[in-house]
């Protein structure tokens, strides 16, 4: 062809790709070209979708197999190997070659997929680490699980090993071909989960979990392959691997901590059937986007949130996908099946089946931390098997305050963690304001909400600009140091500006980043944000509005920690007083009518009006009951709540038939390991302290504990309540030793995560000068109290039976050293709280009253 | 890559940046060395699902060379442009080994997806692509370099575009038709 032509030829072509193909003719036949061009243009469109794959995969990785220098050996076809004949090749890869064998030993007939190490791979300590694993290995007998049958070393030292031949598809093919609904899909990962489960359970631990490995035979079962043969060699190459690993692989399937060569376990493995079931549910990989760059995908691995599947699913990749050839190690690569029709995507599942538990659940399996992974792969099944049940699962969202409190642990945080978390919550608000708003609203209004997600683009492409250090920045240095907070500072400059005439956006945002503040722990910055979003939203929808009701409540929650008790009663009132009406006509807002009820009875509590408490917390327990769905995980909190309150008033009997009722409904729902399962048995070991009962309080503590450092950790606000009332219990029994170390350990958690003082710091002041004014220490004990008693004035006024407390621990003190009448004086003045706020048939009023008839 | 070679490089290099032509044509072995090692170290290294990325390939040869030559190069263009020539030139050339004891069909295939694909038959639609392409280079030798430095450099549309120093749409577009000519070119051959 002359170049003249072909430019005519391309010109055209060009122009025509781009009109939609019914109007392809009506152009061709007005184009100004002889008729031999538009022949020859006519010829080459017909190629259209044949052509739309070729190449779409870099050129290298389609040659893989071949630039392998170490090949497949064809003479080792009719070769014996041990008791086997080789009688194909299956195909070859990094670790070796794979060839198909049968047993020829005259025994009975066998076929088995024969694995040949590559020589350099031969050493002494492997064959040995080999020798050893193998029996363990070999008894891994499971269905879903390709038997290890042989292993040993070629009559040229060459390790190799025999493997049970599986005909099958990797399980992401299979699902794809096969078109499995979303239901099959799950049960066929279910019993992947059972095996992984029935290996770790015989201790042995997989660690390179993919597709590839996970194969489908014909009758629907899953077979999975190489179980324990990657940790024997990653072990023993280690050292030397980890450099080779780091220029290979896209590590797309490994750990976190695989990844920075820490310690792997069973969790790594649940990291990896995480990255297997995001795959099958969203046909995309958690962090396919950012494969394309080595760097870039450790980073992501090791420190970036994945994007929900709901999120992504569908999506078109942005990195073409492209399977290697040789990726399997051969194993994989016989069957008869022709993939060359399958379509990109086909594996997503729409988003509206993923949203909700099983985005919860992939992200569980995918935390950084494997302990806050699912504990068992048994346990993943089977918080996939409720939500297929349409039971409540275990897994949860992250709250902001986790995320939030992640970062701001990492002084220096990566501007990677920094956009996600923005991005994150950008993401969420686009995703509310735009899906709430296209269900009900014309097409016309929707071009006006097109534009304000455009808005917000722009905005978080500002923040982002912020934190990325080669972005436009005068200073990259300050950038590549943000924090999260920064970042939050940023944003929150720009709200007025970036969304100017967007006060629904604005209100929007500012609810967000008031709760992420919150969840940090900057009370006083996110009351400030609250209170704006609550102006915003009035503005917008007028004045009593649902959003600025619900901000109202989490507001409330603001002040409430923040100790400003009668503030928080304004909003709690205002809100319940614009629900409660409601509660029959619009049942979708109960939720936050009960956690207002119960909220508000709080801080009823904390100012001593038990009957008052417990009948608004009472109310909003039978509202609860009466809630369905997913809201009602409000339920058993609220119970657990009239416990508290009932055992404030020394019904201790009633409190703990709330409690356990709490439980059950927690283990009912699968949620008795969180946080609130974990603050309910310690609950309940108060109510057995209270009852004199330690070692029952004792076994529930115990139980706490080990629920909330798994659940929150050991900084957690309810994890160090629980120290403190374990201390107590330790402490009523005369152990001073043990009490006194526990609440020494607590103080100093709590001196560091609340510098500026907490009330809760002093009760715990309170205990340790309580076991000082008993082990001898005397002055050191007053000392402590009335450090206690200054600190509890900033967030209680009297009466109060927290600030009662801490005076007849005081007077305590004040006896031991003789100085009686002050400790008359102290003393009464306790009395008259406990009085008043616990009434005078309350344990605690009558103990007090004892010891004050004494002086 | 020892001591002399180094040094050897820094000097081609120089000659490059101060404008002679023919220093191109000197480097040519040392990149194809370094990305050939480069290829077979990560060839020989343990792979996960997906694995090899030619740009990762050619940045850390690039890289490598770089460091060790201690120039600063002006345009990493060119060098992306001479690692794409090469990486077709190590495909090709290792097909064309192993194209030898060709057996089953002789089908054209490019998709990746398809794992079935023997390696003789991979080794036999590289060659075959080579030749086709060779082809288009006669009368369209820019959009030869965009199928080359795209398919067997693996750059994206913009990178191709500020080496060459032309628009991304003309890339995308060159792309495009190359794709249905090459196509039916190599269906006909085969």
């Amino acid at each position: 062809m002359k170049a003249k032509t072909w430019n005519q030829v391309k010109d055209i072509l060009s122009q025509a790709l781009e009109i939609e193909p019914d109007g392809r003719r009506a152009f061709l036949a007005k184009v100004s070209a002889t008729p031999e061009i538009v022949a020859e243009v006519e010829s080459l469109l017909a190629f259209e979708g044949a052509a739309a794959d070729l190449m779409d995969a870099p050129a290298i990785a389609f040659a893989q197999a071949f630039l392998d220098d170490d090949g497949p050996d064809n003479a080792l076809l009719g070769q014996h190997i041990g008791v086997y004949k080789i009688i194909g090749e299956l195909g070859h890869g990094g670790m070796g070659a794979v060839y198909l064998a049968e047993r020829d030993d005259g025994k009975f007939e066998q076929r088995v997929a024969l694995k040949l190490l590559k020589r350099e791979l031969n050493t002494s300590s492997l064959r040995q680490r080999f020798e050893q694993e193998r029996q363990i290995l070999a008894s891994l007998d499971h269905p879903n699980i390709a038997r290890l049958l042989d292993a040993g070393t070629t009559d040229d030292g060459i390790p190799y090993f025999a493997m049970e031949y599986i005909e099958g598809l990797p399980i992401d093919v299979f699902c794809q071909q096969n078109d499995l609904s979303l239901d099959e899909r799950l049960d066929l990962f279910r019993e992947v989960c059972s095996a992984v489960n029935f290996a770790h359970r015989n201790l042995v631990v997989h660690r390179d979990l993919k597709p590839s490995n996970i194969l489908v035979n014909h009758d629907r079962m899953p077979k999975l392959l190489d179980f324990g043969i990657s940790k024997i060699i990653s072990d023993e190459f280690q050292q030397t691997a980890t450099i080779t690993k780091l220029g290979a692989m896209t590590p797309s399937y490994a750990s976190p901590e695989q990844l920075q060569n820490k310690a792997t376990s069973t969790a790594t493995d649940i990291y990896s059937l995480g990255v297997v079931l995001y795959e099958l549910l969203s046909g995309h990989r958690p962090f396919e986007s950012r494969e394309h760059d080595l760097k870039e995908i450790y980073q992501a691995v090791i420190d970036a949130d994945p994007p929900a599947p709901s999120l992504i699913t569908g999506t078109q990749s942005r990195v073409l996908p492209f399977r290697s050839a040789v990726e399997s190690d051969g194993l994989k690569i016989h069957t008869d099946a022709n993939l060359a029709d399958t379509k990109p995507n086909v594996l997503a599942i729409d988003a509206q089946y993923l949203r909700g538990d099983l985005d919860n659940i992939v992200l569980k399996a995918l935390k950084k931390e494997p302990e806050r992974r699912y504990s068992s792969a048994e346990n993943l099944a089977e918080d996939i098997h409720r939500h297929q049940r349409g039971l409540t699962v275990t897994a949860r969202p992250d709250v902001f305050s986790y995320r939030a409190a992640k970062f701001i642990n990492r002084n220096r945080t990566s501007v990677i963690a920094v956009c996600l978390l923005l991005l994150a919550v950008v993401a969420g608000i686009i995703a509310t304001v735009w899906q709430a708003r296209i269900a009900q609203i014309e097409r016309d209004r929707a071009k006006l909400e097109a534009e304000k997600v455009r808005k917000i683009n722009n905005y978080t492409q500002n923040i982002l600009n912020f934190s990325n250090p080669h972005w436009l920045s005068s200073n990259p240095k300050r950038n590549r140091d943000a924090k999260i907070s920064d970042a939050l500072d940023e944003a929150l400059k720009n709200i007025d500006t970036d969304l100017a005439n967007e006060p629904e956006i604005q209100a929007e945002l500012l609810f967000t980043l008031g709760q992420t503040y919150l969840g940090q722990g900057q009370s006083d910055k996110a009351e400030k944000l609250l209170r704006q979003a609550i102006e915003k939203f009035n503005l917008v929808f007028g004045e009593g509005n649902l959003r600025a009701m619900q901000t109202s409540v989490i507001l409330g929650d603001t002040l409430y920690i923040a100790g400003k008790l009668d503030e928080a009663d304004i909003f709690y009132t205002n809100a319940i007083n614009y629900f409660r009406p409601k509660v029959v006509e619009d049942t979708s807002q109960n939720k936050w009518l009960a956690i207002a009820l119960n909220d508000l009875g709080n801080v009823y509590g904390n100012r001593g009006k038990f009957k008052e408490s417990q009948a608004l917390v009472r109310e909003s327990v039978e509202i609860a009951e009466n809630i369905t769905g997913r809201d009602r995980y409000v339920l058993p909190v609220v119970k657990s709540n009239l416990g508290t309150h009932l055992g404030q008033t020394g019904d201790f009997q009633e409190a703990l038939k709330y409690f356990n009722n709490a439980l059950e409904d927690m283990r009912a729902a699968g949620n008795e390991q969180t946080l609130e399962g974990g603050s309910t048995y310690y609950n309940i070991g108060r109510m057995y302290t209270a009852l004199d009962d330690y070692k029952t309080a004792e076994y529930n503590y115990e139980k706490a504990r080990e629920i909330l450092t798994n659940s929150g950790g050991e900084e957690h606000f309810y994890t160090l309540q629980n120290n403190l009332h374990t201390a107590t219990n330790y402490y009523k029994q005369e152990r001073y030793g043990e009490a006194k170390a526990l609440i020494e350990r607590t103080l100093k958690i709590q001196d560091k995560i609340y510098p500026n003082g907490h009330y809760t710091i002093a009760f715990s002041r309170r205990l340790l000068g309580s076991i000082y004014t008993k082990t001898g220490l005397v002055r050191e004990g007053e000392d402590q109290i009335r450090q206690a008693l200054k600190m509890i004035f900033q967030t209680f006024k009297e009466p109060n039976q927290e600030i009662s407390l801490v005076k007849t621990a005081l007077a305590e003190n004040l006896i031991v050293q003789k100085r009686f009448a002050e400790a008359k004086e102290i003393l009464s003045s306790a009395l008259d709280g406990y009085v008043k706020t616990k009434g005078e048939d309350h344990p605690a009023t009558r103990q007090c009253r004892e010891l004050l008839s004494k002086l | 890559m020892g001591e002399p070679r180094s040094a050897e490089i820094t000097q081609i290099l120089q000659d490059w940046n101060g404008g002679n032509a023919d220093a191109k044509e000197r480097l040519l072995p040392f990149v194809y060395d370094e990305l050939r090692r480069q290829a077979r170290f990560l060839m020989s290294s343990e792979r996960s699902n997906h694995t090899l990325q030619p740009t990762a390939l050619v940045h850390e040869a690039f890289m490598r060379i770089s460091e060790q030559s201690g120039i600063d190069w002006q345009n990493r263009g060119h060098f992306y442009g001479i690692a794409s020539r090469l990486m077709r030139q190590i495909l090709v050339d290792h097909a064309r080994s192993h194209a030898a004891v060709k057996r089953g069909s002789n089908a054209v295939h490019f998709s990746i997806d398809d794992v079935q694909i023997p390696v003789e038959e991979r080794a036999h639609s590289i060659l075959c692509l080579d030749e086709v392409l060779e082809r288009l280079e006669q009368f369209d030798e820019q959009q030869a370099k965009i199928v080359e430095m795209r398919f067997f450099g693996g750059l994206s549309n913009a990178e191709i575009a500020e080496t060459l120093g032309i628009s991304e749409r003309t890339v995308g577009r060159d792309w495009q038709t190359a794709r249905l000519w090459l196509y039916r070119e190599l269906n006909q051959t085969a």
